[in-house]
């Protein structure tokens, strides 16, 4: 017998019953690691969740002989209570085939075409609609047209565009208000189980949602607390993925510019996460029932929310990953201290895990050489680099401080660089040679990922150094090649290689892994690895 | 089967061509050194193999056959077309040469390319010149003296190696 409990974080469990007491050992991957956390669980199911237990668990299965359907409640309460401390009853974590990492990330991508169709959808119609109003305003005598530069005209469509972008760049404004509820929101969501969730839930948010809405404009009974907290909450987790974060900036960016309001062009750029926020909260509103009424653009709100909606998705999946992660440091802090003592909650255990992973190594990811931030110079960040499309990207010199540069180079020099390939990737009979841009890894870096590979076996840890998607290298022939003191230099995103995961500063991204491109260096491999063992001492590694 | 969306939208708008060509939203990120118009090995690994194993849909060689056709006749950009179905083609052949000679691709579907070959053989013969001034992709000068003409006889070379169709005559070979 099963059933499937949700807990207030999110995971799913299985509630089993053993006939032999499974003692502490069972409760390891849940909330239930002493008598308090017990007594909130306990708390949580409430008097129906326990009745049922009760009815499915023991009468229904006549687990023991006193079970009736009439047993008081207080004393189902206790036989629940002792034997899930016991092990007698215990939960194990319960995950959907689609909760599985391999099956969100392809879900994320796939949400993530969703939203690029979507988006493609709503520049396609501001397109139109440009061309249309062009169309009119050729048709405009010269004091009209005159008129239309006052701005008296052109209404309409192209101002309901327009208005978009203008909301958006007003939530700028509190933007702070958004990171600092943020945080809020985090803190507050680790002391769920704790005492005082309900001083929280009532204090917290009172203020910020008060201000949020003002600041906004949203009519505040058209929008819950609980719909900004989750908007708040989703939109930082999608501005932390870079791909959708791109994706998004550089709608915001074609977005403008099909408003032919080009002075819009450049502050577009940095609207990134306001539009984020804008896309979900149009979502979980339901479009112009709360954001479009009081954000005047009500002729895009529909087009938005099928926007935001898959960015939802994405939001979602996310949460699902953050969920997961955090579960898997909880598995391996267990590893590391089996014979200490219980923690007191469950997110005390999360806490403590993320505190010793630091502390200790973690055998999940391999140990490299400590690695620098990039480090720019005043006025400069990795989103204005991201926002410039590929090709137009400046010199790294422009905006890296000169010493990181040097630093960063110099380490090649003295660790070397290396890369590796597939098989396949030398098959292709169009090339004869690498890239003369090649990207290539500094070497300690590679070292460690290659050793860590070794030990294990998991190509994964390969594919997750390495940036490519999971699964991609299994059953492949993967071959590495070293070089010594190559001649390199900082990579400047206009590269061939150069897709959605770069990031400005020479790290790869996901990874953080020292990389750099060759200068200008050709190697030649002629679609033959024989070659390329003899020429260049490449070195299979599977 | 969600990883397929992006196929299936394609398939269901009638735009596979499009996918063929690595037209957004359908162009297939990929880790690689080069940049191309299609990552044609991610698009077929990722994509056309899963949804054919998936669903083994006697109509799809077929669809897939057009939609190479299509994208040939209906770009605009020629060469940008006539290139990157060539990179289809090849990679598709190189697949199935693995299918029959080792437990890779297992059941991969065969396909007609007769069609195909008619037309590509004309469409070549009407713009070698143009290729040779292509230097976009794989035509960059770091990797060919003569555009996209040279890295296109590569590919029909490997293309007859592997059993395919015959798309340049022997006087156009380097």
């Amino acid at each position: 017998m099963q059933n499937i409990f949700i807990f207030p974080d999110g995971r799913k469990f299985a509630l089993c019953y053993a006939q032999n007491a499974l003692g502490a050992a069972q409760r390891q991957d849940t909330p239930l690691r002493s008598p308090q956390d017990i007594d909130q669980l306990m708390a949580y199911l409430g008097g129906a969740k326990l009745a049922g237990i009760w009815q499915d668990y023991y009468v229904n299965q006549a687990r023991i002989k006193i079970a009736a359907s009439t047993t008081p409640l207080s004393e189902i309460s206790l036989r629940i209570k002792t034997d899930l401390w016991q092990g007698n009853l215990y939960f194990i974590p319960r995950d959907d085939p689609e909760d599985k990492p391999e099956n969100i990330d392809e879900a994320i991508r796939t949400a993530r075409t969703n939203l690029q169709m979507h988006l493609r959808a709503i520049i396609q119609a501001e397109q139109k609609e440009k061309a249309a109003l062009e169309q009119e305003y050729k048709k405009l005598n010269m004091a009209e047209k005159a008129a239309v530069s006052a701005g008296a005209a052109m209404t309409g469509l192209g101002k309901a565009g327009k208005d978009f972008l203008i909301w958006a760049d007003n939530i700028v404004d509190v933007v702070d208000i958004n990171r600092r509820a943020v945080r809020v929101v985090t803190a507050a969501k680790k002391t769920y189980w704790e005492q005082n969730k309900k001083t929280w839930g009532q204090n917290l948010a009172e203020a910020e949602y008060k201000e949020l809405i003002e600041a906004l404009g949203f009519d505040p009974a058209k929008i819950t607390r609980a719909q900004i907290t989750e908007a708040l909450e989703l939109a930082q987790l999608i501005w932390d993925d870079a791909e959708t974060r791109n994706l998004l900036k550089l709608f915001a960016i074609d977005y403008a510019k099909a408003q032919h309001h080009t002075e819009w062009t450049e502050t577009a750029g940095s609207l990134g996460f306001e539009i984020i926020l804008t896309l979900i909260l149009a979502a979980l509103t339901g479009g112009a029932a709360g954001v479009a009424a009081a954000a005047k653009n009500m002729l895009l709100i529909g087009k938005l929310e099928k926007a935001g909606q898959a960015l939802l998705t994405i939001g979602k999946k996310l949460k699902n990953l953050k969920v997961r992660a955090k579960r898997k440091l909880i598995s391996v802090k267990n590893s590391l201290t089996s014979s200490g003592p219980p923690p007191k909650s469950k997110h005390d255990t999360v806490d403590e895990v993320m505190h010793k992973a630091s502390e200790k190594p973690n055998p999940l990811v391999p140990e490299t050489p400590p690695v620098s931030k990039p480090q720019y110079l005043p006025g400069r960040n990795e989103s204005d680099i991201l926002a410039m499309p590929k090709g137009s990207r400046p010199d790294p010199k422009t905006y890296l401080e000169q010493k990181y540069i040097d630093s960063h180079l110099q380490g090649f020099q003295q660790e070397g660089g290396g890369f590796l390939f597939t098989g396949d990737d030398i098959g292709n009979p169009s090339y004869q040679s690498f890239n003369p841009k090649k990207f290539v890894m500094r070497g300690d870096d590679l070292s460690a990922v290659i050793d860590e590979y070794k030990k294990t076996g998991d190509v994964s840890i390969l594919e997750t150094a390495l940036g490519y998607d999971p699964g991609s290298l299994a059953g492949k022939d993967i071959y590495m090649v070293k070089l010594k003191d190559p001649k390199v230099v900082m990579p400047t995103g206009n590269e061939g290689g150069a897709n959605s995961l770069w990031r400005p500063g020479g790290l790869t991204d996901p990874g953080g892994k020292r990389e750099a491109v060759l200068d200008n260096i050709s190697i030649n491999h002629n679609n033959d690895i024989n070659k390329m063992m003899t020429d260049f001492g490449a070195e299979r590694i599977q | 089967m969600t990883s397929l969306v992006i196929l299936e939208n394609a398939l269901n708008h009638d735009e596979l061509h499009q996918f063929i060509l690595g037209i957004p939203p359908y162009f297939i990120e990929a880790k690689t050194d080069n940049e191309e118009p299609q990552n044609v090995a991610a698009a077929f690994d990722k994509y056309i193999y899963p949804y054919w194993i998936a669903t083994y849909d006697p109509s799809f060689p077929q669809h897939f056959s057009d939609a190479l056709k299509n994208a040939v006749t209906q770009c605009a950009d020629k060469n940008k077309a006539t290139y990157t179905v060539l990179n289809w083609i090849w990679f598709y052949l190189f697949c199935f040469d693995k299918s029959q000679k080792s437990a890779a691709y297992p059941g991969l579907f065969s396909l007609d390319l007769t069609e195909l070959q008619a037309l590509l053989y004309t469409q070549l013969q009407q713009q070698e010149l143009s290729l040779k001034l292509d230097s976009r992709w794989a035509g960059a000068a770091w990797n060919s003296p003569n555009g996209l003409w040279q890295p296109i006889t590569k590919l029909c070379q490997a293309i007859e190696r592997l059993n395919g169709p015959i798309f340049l005559p022997l006087a156009n070979t380097p």
